[in-house]
């Protein structure tokens, strides 16, 4: 189950997942950098900041700071929050 | 074969007594049921032993466990295959068939498997057959047969069956209602909360059903100096007379998955319910014991003989020999002798017995008691005929009987599945020779015999205090034993020499293939399981996996401390696929325009574009493609996705979510734009039209509405742009006209002029028809002259038959999807999603025009540019064949010298030209015009297209801008 | 004279032996059939009917709060998932910054008026979504064979909105006394009333009109 700020906690099959929140890099930075933020993701293992849509719900985007180890501690936030 | 039977009375229980009687079939043999009769039971009752043949060496098998654990019970019924015979209720009619053996259950054919796989080395389908290959192409068909249990029904007999998916939110769940279960269900519903109780079996009451032993410690006092059975019945009606309390029986739960998630099916009914609070009490079963021909029909378990009495009225044998090392095995003998057995001894495996109440009842019953020894072999051939004892070690024999049953009540092993799987690894607990869990999980119990045995009053004072705190959510308590509960534990296998060892009775797994198979060099659990096979088989290690587990460690050198068995894993029964698939015929839901009855009730065939249904055509798609270049064709196309978007950034908004520039695009015009990803890739293309000052209307082709609005609202929140955004893709409907004389009709429908020159082409406006106001886009797709009419989609169905009643007159004509495929493709238009994929650069798609990349900063830039950098190595032509050349279907691949140079991403017959035309990705040096590429049909054959630098249908646009 | 308006739901009605008859411009289910059965049936089991015909709209912006208490001075201050409801019209709050206001069809003009604002631009929806109507003293039994959200439990009371999904679609649910009113796109709403009538049928749901179930969101 994953808890949408404005819902509360909810089936995870009602959202759907963005990626890892990560800082867009200025529209003249290298390459190599665009290409990382395209294409690399760090993936680790344990605590991660993620991008979340409440799709089959409010339609909102929110974020989770989510243990990928057991799911089951995980914090969400507005964006504005963060 | 003994003759078993029925029995009207016992010398000590009351026995149940049923109303009703039937019969149904076993191999085509009329057997009588009654009542609360398992399949098992009734056939059982009815002297049928053998039940069926195991899986590699065909070894006869009967019922065991009498509760579903083991292979041994698996037949067929009403053509489904692999049910447990011993956990499905008789029903009048059944008709039920043995498995698994080639000629009759008697005489199994395939038997011979049992002396001939003897020969072969341990895991020979691993190592044999394969040299030469050849040999393999021989082999493989004959081991493929005889692989599997059950055949699948293929005349489809249970087609029509309905699954339903249902759903439960209790405040706490009970898995189990055993002595533990109910006493939980009660602790919780005391506290005030809704309580949902889960039992496999069809009555509540587990164990208690068949223990007669007296009851006394119990908190409730009423309960104690009364027998289990007694206090169980009275626990029973005292919970279920509280209506807080939902009850399922017959129903299994498979898996408890992640936050809660209780997993359970019973029938054809799939519950999938989230609790606040889960009670494990699934209790224990008996222990396996490994010895020589362990596998009999004939050897029962203590439990599974007490339930054969005392549920089904049964008289299990008429000579029986008891295995045991605790009170339990006692009660079980005095259990058959009262039915009628005779009992010719009870083996106890303790070095001293104590003279307890139950060891002195089977004394005054004249029975035999031989301490410090145990069983070593059973001898017979289709079931058991004798039985011979002797030291624990094995090492030395004693006594043999001639009996037709031994039963074995050597302690219970814990039925961990449920709280392990996902979750925690056992560990062998020591002191109570049992595996046992011993981490906490938050809002998760676990309460009874998994803990360890303990008696009835002790289950209840344990229950009632977990499910007091399970109801608040509080920590679990510490659960204890006594050490006079505590059952000692033979070796795990009884080393007395023989080949019949049996680990596995699914897979026929033997002592000696495993020894053999660590020898081998598999000398970790995990990899000797999959080696050998043993756990794999249909009860996947619930009978097996403790002694694996204890041999394993042994056999490996490792303490006994060090016994684990292999990962838990769901679902802990085989589910069925259609349980998990429910009702639904289509897997998900379906989207349908506002026009969609008109489009069925005048001949549509509908095709499935994503999760639209569109009208692929009415009949005729190359007629109707000639209509819209001859005459006047309308298609619906209220499938665009159709966003607003407004405010004082809506332009800095568009600028940086589109490639293009708006800036001019002046208030009444249209421009055709696509939009790339990050990585450069066009996804989705469509038009931007300014339809009011600063409020534009995107309308896009593949509408994914709901991705694409997601995706301006993640901009507009990160990027803070002062946009309004409006998802109007089910709020309009929208049809396309087009032909010749659709301005001819257009002005027959709205008062606004539609001359060329007021209203040209790339342009929009805003009219009313019939009191509705729309909206008027001049766009092409199709290359002719043609109106896109957006309006309200509640007026959908009567605006179609309006504009058809007015467009009779100029022969106006339906067109479906098809047509328009094929019409687009006339004018080398291309699909994004059809004629693009997840590579597709937008420069090499031939869509570089809608980019204006001198911007600062949009979607996409930085790859566009990498792109630029790069330089076009494919491209998207538009080809064209001969006339009479076969058409190649979309996705055929473009050869040259031998080799792949590219694909044809979508292609057609062009009814206006009477030839193929259409869309292929091919390398930049077959690209030029003229050139001829090779086009390798599906059926092989090849034909030869010509690329062409222009769409063949109206090159300079003259029709659409007409 | 307007074209007529449809429901998106009539194809799927006509099959259920619908009978229409014109609503505010709109073509609309009245009962099918049997209506003195299918009223009963709101005491035993359950019934669904068709109120696609109101008038939907929406307000959403950083400045929803504002543009709302034009409308209803309270209804800026309820917390989200509360409502405020009169026979006529009810405002549902569904998130902090965007409400839905569901009403008969005669007030829509004078609800988009009130609520407009200079950055808030409320607008009707109108055929864009179709409203079920659930109701009946059994209709637990429908929803549990719907949803994986809890609506059978009192979890969820009267008078409460919540958005999640039913049968896959994704429904804006509005509770009422002995009833719940379903909001889904127009485009998933044949689908979504097949399902429901597909599980309900066997749990005695009947399909009936707006003669049975009249409009009302109190």
């Amino acid at each position: 189950m994953l808890t949408c700020p404005n819902c509360g906690k909810r089936n995870v099959g009602e959202f759907s997942y963005k990626g890892s929140y990560n800082k867009r890099p200025d529209a003249a930075a290298s390459f190599d950098k665009w290409v990382d933020y395209v294409y690399m993701d760090e993936n680790p293992t344990g605590m991660n900041r993620e991008w979340w849509y409440h799709g089959n719900g409010c339609k909102r985007w929110f974020i989770v700071d989510r243990d990928s180890m057991d799911n089951l501690s995980h914090k969400s936030q507005w964006f504005s929050e963060v | 074969m003994s003759k078993v039977k029925r029995i009207e009375k016992h010398d000590f229980i009351s026995l149940p007594s049923y109303s009703d009687s039937f019969t149904f079939t076993f191999n085509g043999k009329t057997i009588t049921a009654n009542e609360g009769d398992t399949v098992a039971s009734a056939m059982y009752a009815a002297g049928q032993q053998l039940v069926s043949r195991s899986f590699k060496y065909h070894r006869p098998r009967g019922l065991k466990d009498n509760f579903g654990q083991g292979p041994e019970t698996l037949v067929t019924i009403d053509h489904a295959p692999n049910l447990r015979a011993d956990t499905i209720m008789a029903k009048k009619g059944m008709a039920v068939i043995s498995q698994n053996h080639v000629g009759s259950l008697e005489n199994d054919l395939m038997a011979i498997n049992d002396t001939v796989i003897r020969w072969l080395p341990y895991g020979f389908y691993y190592k044999m057959f394969h040299k030469p290959k050849w040999v393999w192409k021989i082999v493989e068909p004959i081991i493929r047969k005889a692989a599997g249990i059950g055949s699948i029904d293929t005349k489809g007999h249970a087609v029509d069956t309905r699954y339903e998916k249902r759903y439960r939110f209790p405040e706490v769940c009970v898995i189990g209602a055993g002595p533990a279960g109910m006493a939980a269900a009660k602790g919780a519903l005391d506290a005030g909360k809704k309580v949902l109780l889960i039992e496999e079996q069809a009555n509540i009451g587990g164990r208690s059903q068949h223990t007669f032993v007296n009851v006394n410690g119990c908190a409730d006092t009423e309960l104690n100096e009364i027998s289990e059975n007694e206090a169980g019945k009275l626990l029973m009606f005292e919970i279920l007379g509280n209506p807080n309390l939902e009850v399922m029986t017959l129903t299994q739960v498979f898996a408890v998955y992640e936050d809660n998630l209780v997993a359970a099916y019973s029938g054809t009914d799939l519950f999938k319910i989230r609790a606040e609070n889960i009670v494990i009490a699934t209790g224990a079963t008996d222990r396996h014991l490994v010895f020589e021909n362990n596998d009999k029909p004939g050897i029962m378990t203590g439990r599974g003989v007490e339930r054969l009495i005392a549920m089904h009225a049964i008289k299990p044998a008429n000579e029986a020999v008891v295995v045991t090392t605790h009170n339990g095995g006692y009660h079980t003998a005095k259990l058959l002798h009262g039915a009628g057995t005779k009992v010719l001894a009870v083996v106890d495996g303790r070095s001293s017995v104590s003279n307890t109440k139950e060891v002195e009842e089977i004394k005054a019953l004249g029975i035999k008691v031989i301490e410090n020894q145990t069983i070593h072999k059973a001898k017979g051939s289709k079931c058991v005929t004798g039985v011979a004892i002797g030291s624990k070690d094995g090492k030395q024999s004693g006594e043999s009987f001639n009996c037709d049953m031994l039963v074995m009540a050597v302690g219970y092993k814990t039925q961990l599945s449920l709280l392990a799987m996902g979750r925690h690894k056992p560990a062998w607990d020591k002191e109570r020779e049992v595996l046992k869990i011993t981490k906490d999980t938050p809002n998760m119990y676990a309460v009874g015999d998994i803990n360890g045995y303990a008696s009835f009053g002790h289950l209840y004072n344990e229950g009632f205090a977990v499910g007091q705190r399970a109801a608040k959510g509080e920590v679990a308590i510490e659960d204890s034993r006594k050490p006079e509960d505590n059952i000692m534990a033979l070796p795990a296998d009884i080393e007395c020499g023989g080949d019949n060892h049996f680990i596995c009775p699914c897979m026929d797994v033997t002592r000696n293939e495993a020894i053999g198979s660590i020898a081998e060099g598999f000398d970790q659990v995990e990899t000797l399981k999959r080696y050998s096979s043993m756990g794999m088989g249909p009860c996947q290690g619930k009978t097996c996996h403790e002694a694996v587990a204890r041999l394993t460690a042994k056999d490996t050198g490792l303490g006994i401390n060090d016994a684990a068995p292999t990962t838990y894993r769901p679902p802990y029964n085989g589910v069925k696929l259609g349980l998990l698939a429910g009702r639904a015929p289509h897997l998900g839901p379906v989207k349908r325009t506002a026009m969609h009855a008109w489009h069925e009730d005048n001949g549509a065939t509908f095709l499935n574009a994503g999760q639209w249904k569109r009208a692929r055509d009415y009949g005729d798609n190359l007629q109707e493609a000639l209509n819209v270049r001859n005459g006047l064709g309308i298609i619906d196309v209220s499938t665009l996705g159709k966003i607003e978007i407004s405010g004082p950034d809506a332009l800095k908004f568009i600028h940086f979510m589109f490639p293009g520039k708006f800036a001019r695009l002046a208030q009444g015009k249209v421009r055709y734009s696509t939009m790339i990803k990050e990585d450069g890739i066009i996804f989705e293309d469509g038009t931007l039209a300014h339809v009011e000052d600063g409020v534009y209307y995107l309308s896009t082709t593949t509408g994914n509405q709901d991705a694409i609005e997601g995706l301006f609202r993640w901009w507009i929140l990160t990027d803070g742009y002062e946009a309004y955004i409006r998802n109007l893709s089910g709020v309009n409907a929208a049809v396309n006209i087009a032909g010749e004389k659709s301005r001819d009709l257009m002005e027959h429908l709205v008062d606004i002029d539609m001359d060329n020159e007021a209203f040209p082409y790339m342009s929009c406006r805003e009219a009313e028809i019939e009191g509705v106001e729309v909206m008027l886009f001049r766009i092409g797709f199709t290359g002719e002259l043609s109106y896109e009419i957006h309006f309200p989609s509640e007026v959908g169905e009567s605006m179609w038959s309006h504009i058809m009643a007015k467009g009779g007159k100029y022969h106006i004509k339906p067109f479906g999807l098809e047509a328009q495929r094929i019409l687009r493709l006339e004018k080398g238009h291309l699909l994004p999603g059809v004629d693009t994929d997840a590579l597709s650069n937008p420069f090499e798609a031939g869509v570089g025009f809608t980019i204006k990349d001198d911007k600062e900063n949009f979607i996409g830039k930085a790859f566009l540019k990498d792109f630029k950098e790069k330089g076009i190595r494919n491209r998207l032509v538009s080809y064209k064949l001969e006339k009479g050349a076969q058409i190649p279907d979309d996705g055929v691949a473009v050869l040259k010298a031998g080799e792949i140079v590219g694909r044809v991403s979508s292609s057609r017959y062009a009814p206006v030209f009477g030839h193929g035309v259409g869309l292929a990705w091919v390398t930049k040096e077959l690209s030029e015009a003229g050139t001829k590429i090779q086009i390798r049909c599906a059926n092989g054959s090849d034909v030869a297209g010509e690329v062409l630098d222009h769409c063949l249908y109206d090159p300079e646009g003259i029709k659409l801008k007409s | 004279m307007r074209l007529r308006s449809d429901s998106p739901l009539n194809s799927a009605y006509n099959k259920l032996q619908g009978n229409f008859a014109d609503a505010d411009g709109w073509n609309i289910v009245v009962d099918c059939g049997q209506p003195d059965k299918e009223q009963k049936q709101i005491e035993t089991g359950s019934v669904l009917a068709d109120w696609s015909h109101i008038a939907k709209v929406i307000v959403r912006g950083d400045d929803a709060d504002e543009a709302i208490a034009g409308l209803n001075a309270d209804a800026a201050k309820m917390e989200i998932g509360a409502t405020i409801a009169q026979k006529e019209s009810v405002i549902l709050r569904l998130t902090s910054d965007e409400y839905l206001v569901l009403s008969l069809a005669g007030e829509q003009e004078e609800i988009l008026s009130k609520t407009q604002h200079a950055k808030v631009k409320s607008y009707a929806v109108g055929g864009g979504y179709a409203c079920l109507v659930l109701a009946g003293s059994n209709r637990n039994e429908v929803w549990e064979r719907s949803t994986a959200f809890d609506l059978i439990t009192d979890k969820i009371g009267e008078g409460r909105v919540i958005q999640t999904s039913v049968h896959g679609v994704h429904c804006t649910i509005y509770r009422m006394a002995g009833k719940d009113l379903i909001v889904c796109n127009r485009d998933l709403a044949h689908f979504l009333m097949d399902a429901l009538m597909d599980v309900g049928h066997l749990v005695g749901l009947m399909p009936t009109g707006v003669n049975v179930v009249p409009i009302s969101f109190v």
